[in-house]
């Protein structure tokens, strides 16, 4: 199954253009023109007309410009001015999901619904077994009242010529908090109280509709303010354009970054202290430990599982032991971590070392803004090389390998969440009563950071590459400087 | 041969990488799928849109794993 679609395509498209016209100091210039030059007078328009598409690209463009569509004040004011303002701001504030409201299409909340190859037949097992009598039949076919329908599906189940369907609103549909519902005008509302900014979504909506608050503008600034920018190298990097880790660090020198880092080095700490932290909790007589290195699972307990909150590690994650080493190293630089997902965009908001993101999206287009062929570039020699079992980080299993690997003492069982769905959820809940194993590691994304919502590769095909960027590296146990 | 260029990469190529899995059984020993280098097909204007890839010669625009499986097979027919 294909994870790349038109909507996707779009938002890189968007980027791109955002950062060439950045890279010629052109942005609040010719900002304004963007959404012509993609939806031009005479050509086919996505939505009824060019001018709802335009609409909707300036809203996106706002978004990635680093607003909130809710900051809008006037409806008059133009990207240029957005430009202005997010070059002379100095803070956002942590909330990293924004509905475009313009481009939410307002799906309907119905969940079935009769088709029209309802055929009348003389059966209606629909009726029969619609608990709710919710079921009544006019014109010759099924109709659904949706004052008495529960949405139990039973007529769909029950139905001999598959009349009947379910529509789900993609984005309340994955959500696995229930965050995302509509306001009283039909359009989707994201509650901070409840969202753990996950971006699932944002990879679900057909349209496009949810968008992520980028810091580019902000890296940009730093950048011209002669600012020294460090990069910070999520694992799950490596899997991600079909090019070796050497090659796409020595990329980020070339886009005019001064330090970069593989946060998998910081894992090796994480690895490390999480296993000791296991040992000392169940000696403690604690029954079992979870993971933290996943923000969006910690937020999960937070809003959602406060009984969960006492199993949950308390070692900081690979992305805050890099930051702090980068921070000691480069006090003045501006740290930037490149994300796999909004919800790390989250974490960063709220780590003491750590500046802005930048998801490997906006990298990848900051690429093609340059004409840079990562096949092409020159691969970075030498530097540090983390262990195999730190860059395993990025898939799932891949923490609960590593830390079985260096527990001392301890026998490691682990029981793996691939995802947070609604019944991993419903797992997770249960957990302090029901454990049936000591070490839970918990990835909110299906296949792990490699799965995260602003990944370019299928997860397949990363996980090879994540397997080989394993190959080359050397063992976790072996003697090295370990803090 | 599937361009492995980073812009087609973003646009939509990364997905093709697997291609080859998605090769009928019985097409498979008449297809020798490579990856490629940056094709240059990017650079040179109404060229298309990315990802792109070429096919015994034949260059395909915005190239996904469906149109592709009909390209191959309607130069297999000739």
């Amino acid at each position: 199954m294909s994870v790349t679609n038109n909507a996707m395509i779009i938002r890189r498209d968007l980027l791109t253009r955002i950062i060439k016209l950045m890279e010629k100091e052109e942005l609040e210039k010719k900002i304004d023109r963007i959404p012509l030059e993609v939806r031009p007078r005479n050509e086919a328009s996505v939505r009824c007309c060019v001018h709802k598409d335009r609409a909707v690209l300036k809203y996106k463009l706002m978004a990635i410009l680093g607003f909130n569509i809710g900051d809008e004040t006037d409806e008059l004011t133009p990207l240029s001015d957005y430009v202005r303002m997010a070059y002379e701001r100095r803070s956002q504030s942590d909330v990293v999901l924004t509905v475009v409201d313009e481009a939410c299409s307002s799906c309907r909340q119905t969940s079935y619904e009769v088709s029209n190859l309802c055929r009348g037949c003389v059966a209606r097992p629909c009726i029969n077994n619609c608990p709710k009598d919710a079921i009544r039949f006019f014109n010759g076919q099924a109709h659904i009242d949706h004052k008495a329908c529960v949405n139990c599906g039973k007529c769909l189940k029950m139905c001999p010529f598959h009349a009947i369907v379910y529509m789900p609103v993609p984005c309340e549909e994955v959500c696995p908090v229930n965050a995302i519902k509509k306001n009283d005008k039909g359009v989707e509302y994201i509650d901070p109280a409840k969202c753990i900014n996950c971006g699932k979504c944002m990879v679900a909506c057909p349209f496009g509709a949810i968008m992520e608050k980028s810091n580019l503008v902000d890296i940009f600034r730093n950048k011209i303010e002669g600012r020294e920018l460090v990069a910070l190298l999520a694992p799950a990097i490596a899997g991600q354009f079909g090019s070796d880790i050497q090659r796409i660090r020595s990329s980020f020198h070339r886009l005019g970054f001064d330090h970069v880092y593989e946060v998998a080095e910081g894992a090796e700490q994480t690895i490390h202290h999480e296993a000791a932290e296991l040992k000392e909790r169940l000696e403690e007589g604690q029954p079992f430990m979870t993971t933290s290195c996943c923000p969006g699972y910690t937020s999960l307990v937070e809003k959602h599982i406060p009984a969960l909150k006492p199993f949950v590690s308390h070692t900081p994650s690979p992305m805050h032991y890099t930051a702090k080493k980068a921070r000691e190293e480069h006090p003045e630089a501006c740290i930037v971590f490149v994300s796999p997902c909004s919800a790390k965009r989250w974490e960063v908001c709220h780590d003491p070392y750590t500046d802005y993101t930048l998801s490997f999206e906006e990298y990848g287009a900051w690429l093609v803004a340059r004409q840079l062929d990562l096949n092409t570039i020159e691969p970075l020699e030498g530097g540090y090389t983390p262990a195999a079992e730190a860059r395993g980080f990025a898939a799932s299993g891949g923490v609960a390998t590593a830390v079985k690997k260096v527990a001392e003492g301890v026998t490691v069982n682990e029981t793996l969440i691939n995802g947070i769905d609604k019944a991993a959820l419903r797992q997770l809940k249960g957990m302090p009563q029901n454990h049936p194993h000591n070490f839970v590691e918990v990835m909110t994304c299906e296949n792990g950071c490699i799965g995260g919502c602003n990944v370019i590769s299928n997860p397949r095909l990363a996980a090879r590459k994540i397997q080989e960027a394993m190959k080359d590296a050397p063992d976790i146990l072996a003697e090295k400087e370990v803090c | 041969m599937i361009c492995a260029g980073t812009h087609c990469y973003l646009m939509g190529g990364a997905e093709l990488q697997l291609f080859h899995e998605y090769l009928p059984v019985h097409l498979r020993d008449h297809v020798m799928v490579t990856g490629s280098p940056c094709l240059g097909v990017c650079d040179c204007e109404g060229s298309g849109k990315p990802p792109f890839v070429m096919v015994n010669g034949r260059t395909i625009e915005q190239a996904t794993i469906q149109s592709l499986l009909e390209v191959v097979k309607e130069e297999l027919e000739n």
